[in-house]
This record gives C-alpha cells, structure tokens and sequence, in this order.
C-alpha cells in the first residue's frame, strides 16, 4: 500500500539524527582538549597546508595583474607615468623628512641611553589579512624556522603594529594592537603636553578611547605607544560628544592602515 | 554530476574559500549547504580550519580560541534539530 505522508518517525531518520548529533558531539570534545592542551601540532599541519596555496593564489593574482598591464593602452601608461611622478615627488618630500625624524630620533634615544632599535628585522611577506580572517590577523610567511618567536614586534616600516602570537614552521599568525578588545596604553600629545590613556583596538586599524572633556585634545593630534614614547604610532581622526556629557569619545586611526599591506618586518625581542 | 561529486565540488570550494575569501563567506555558504547534504560535518572542518589558521587567545574571549568552531557546533546542533521538522522534499 502506497503511503502519502513521510515517516518521520522511522527507525531510520532517528538513526540520523543521532548520527549528526554524535558528530557534533565528537567535535566538542575535540574543540575542548583543543582549549586547553594548545594543539599547536595541528595548526601547523593546517599552516603548512595552506602556505604554498596562498603563496601560488598570490603569484597568480600578481601573473593576472601583468597580463592585464600589457593590455593597457599608451595614453593610459602616459598618464599613469605622470600620476607616478606627481606621486615620486611628493613621497620624496616625505622620505627627506623622515629621514631627518628618524636621525633626530636617534640621538634623543641615545642620549636618553636607550637602544635606537635601527636594526632591519626579518622582512615577511603577508600570506593572509582581513577580511579572510574573522580575528583581525594576518599570517606572516616566516615562522619558526627563521627564528620568529611568540611576542617578537611586528613593524610597518617604522610603525609598531603587533606583535608575533602564534609561530608555525615556515608562517606566523600577528595581532595587531587593533584587533578588536585588545587593550593598550597610549599617550595623546597635544601642543607637547602628553596625556596617558587606556585605548580599546576596534579592528580595521582603528581604536577608541575616552577623556574627560576638560582634557585639551584636537583632531590630528600625534599619538604614541606609552611603551615607546617617541615614535608616533597613530593620530586622533575625530572626536565626538557633546557640551552635556563629561567625557569625549576619541576615535583614533594607526598611521599603518592595514588594507593594502604587502609586507611587515619583525623584531626579536 | 552525482550527488557525491557535487558535494566534493562544493567541499574544494569550501575550503578554498578559507584560505582566499572572507570568513563570512565560507561560514554563510556552509550554513547554505548544510541544508541541502546529509551529515554536512563539512561545516564543521571549515569552522575548525579557520580557527587553526587565523585564531589567537585574545582577552575579549578570555583567551580561547576556538570561538568560531564553537559556535558551528551550536548552530550545527540546532539546524540538525531544526531539519527534523521541517519537510521540504528537497532537504535532506
């Protein structure tokens, strides 16, 4: 006899159900042992498996970006060689003045008797970044295997970003001081007068932090890392709240935005 | 194309998708296939692969990292239970 209902009841489906439930019950456990005993073998196999396919998508978005150039017309690569120049010159400008921070820099560590941490570090290339992953990390091509170590300082090019958190063989994962619910100390300069507070990282490269109003605080004031106090780390993009309330949000942007990053050196400690 | 080698398209998709496109997107479409696979443990590898890859202890979840895998398993627990009512002829 032909029935016209499902049996959803049946032996059968209730095997499913179980069978589903049991995978899911496996992988709890698996998740917990995970927790607490730091499978930091198992990341590796999954670094060590998925390094050569971020190195070969990187080579083939760089290949497709070649074949796409040598399709470009003359006029566009004429204006393109102008907005290059308008650009050299301005980066040239920069280049000098920074050279002139970095040597003043230098001297005022010296004198203070502090290292001037002028040495190059190990330049890694950036296999993985946000958004593909949801903690607002990046994955380094460097890992134990160049002597990279869990705390080590991660820089874009003189701003200090991160720091190493976790080490695989040939990758490691950073944490940038952004990440969201990372908490810092950082002090606000305005006209030369510094001002220590607790900022909270926001992710994108951005973090917020509150002042009592009576603080003297404007938008594009430099702020430094407590820790190192002389080298510019981020500045003040804006600050909101109004005359009523007691306290102004500040909302504050890395002078290393993470979008378009390519490489990021580190330190050993 | 068999259902077996669908599911194997959409499992290298899945994967590739960890390692080349934003998290969300490979959690979404995980959530997506899950209705359409039985034991569609698939999900949870995902989850777990981007963990190993991308997690740190961070203070904001008290030092454990293993938040997104967590929370696959939560929603699979629940969707597994939510499939059992629902009598779609195109759900498995």
């Amino acid at each position: 006899m032909k029935m016209n209902y499902r049996l959803i009841r049946s032996s059968i489906k209730v095997k499913q159900h179980f069978g589903g439930l049991g995978i899911a019950f496996v992988f709890l456990v698996l998740i917990v042992v995970g927790a607490f005993f730091q499978l930091q073998w198992l990341g590796s196999i999954g670094a060590t498996a998925a390094a050569p396919f971020w190195r070969g998508g990187a080579w083939v978005a760089a290949s497709v970006a070649n074949v796409l150039g040598f399709f470009t017309t003359r006029q566009v690569l004429l204006d393109e060689v102008v907005a290059l120049r308008a650009e050299l010159a301005v980066r040239e400008g920069e280049r000098q003045e920074r050279t002139a921070l970095l040597e003043e820099n230098s001297a005022m560590k010296k004198e203070m008797g502090k290292n001037t941490g002028t040495s190059a570090g190990l330049v890694a290339a950036i296999l993985a970044t946000p958004p593909r992953s949801p903690y607002d990390t990046v994955v380094l091509d460097a890992g134990a295997r160049d002597r990279v170590a869990v705390g080590d300082e991660v820089f874009s090019e003189s701003v200090l970003v991160g720091r190493v958190s976790e080490v695989h063989d040939k990758t490691s994962v950073v944490s940038f001081f952004s990440s969201p619910g990372t908490r810092i100390s950082v002090t606000m300069v305005h006209n030369g007068v510094g001002t220590s507070v607790e900022a909270e990282g926001q992710g994108g490269s951005g973090f917020i932090a509150r002042l009592p109003r009576e603080v003297p605080l404007a938008e594009g004031d430099e702020v430094h890392l407590s820790e190192r106090p002389l080298t510019p780390f981020a500045v003040v993009a804006a600050i909101t709240g109004s005359e009523s309330e007691p306290f102004r949000t500040l909302y504050i942007i890395s002078l290393a935005p993470i979008n378009g990053l390519r490489f990021l050196s580190i330190h050993h400690l | 194309m068999t259902p077996l080698a669908f599911r194997v398209v959409v499992d290298v998709l899945l994967f590739g998708s960890v390692l080349f496109l934003p998290w969300w997107i490979g959690t979404s479409l995980a959530l997506i296939f899950f209705f359409f696979f039985p034991y569609f443990v698939e999900m949870l590898f995902v989850s777990l692969l981007t963990d190993l890859l991308y997690a740190t202890p961070t203070e904001r979840f008290a030092g454990f990292r293993f938040v997104l895998s967590l929370s696959s398993v939560s929603i699979f627990v629940f969707c597994t239970i939510l499939k059992r009512h629902l009598r779609s002829p195109h759900l498995v």
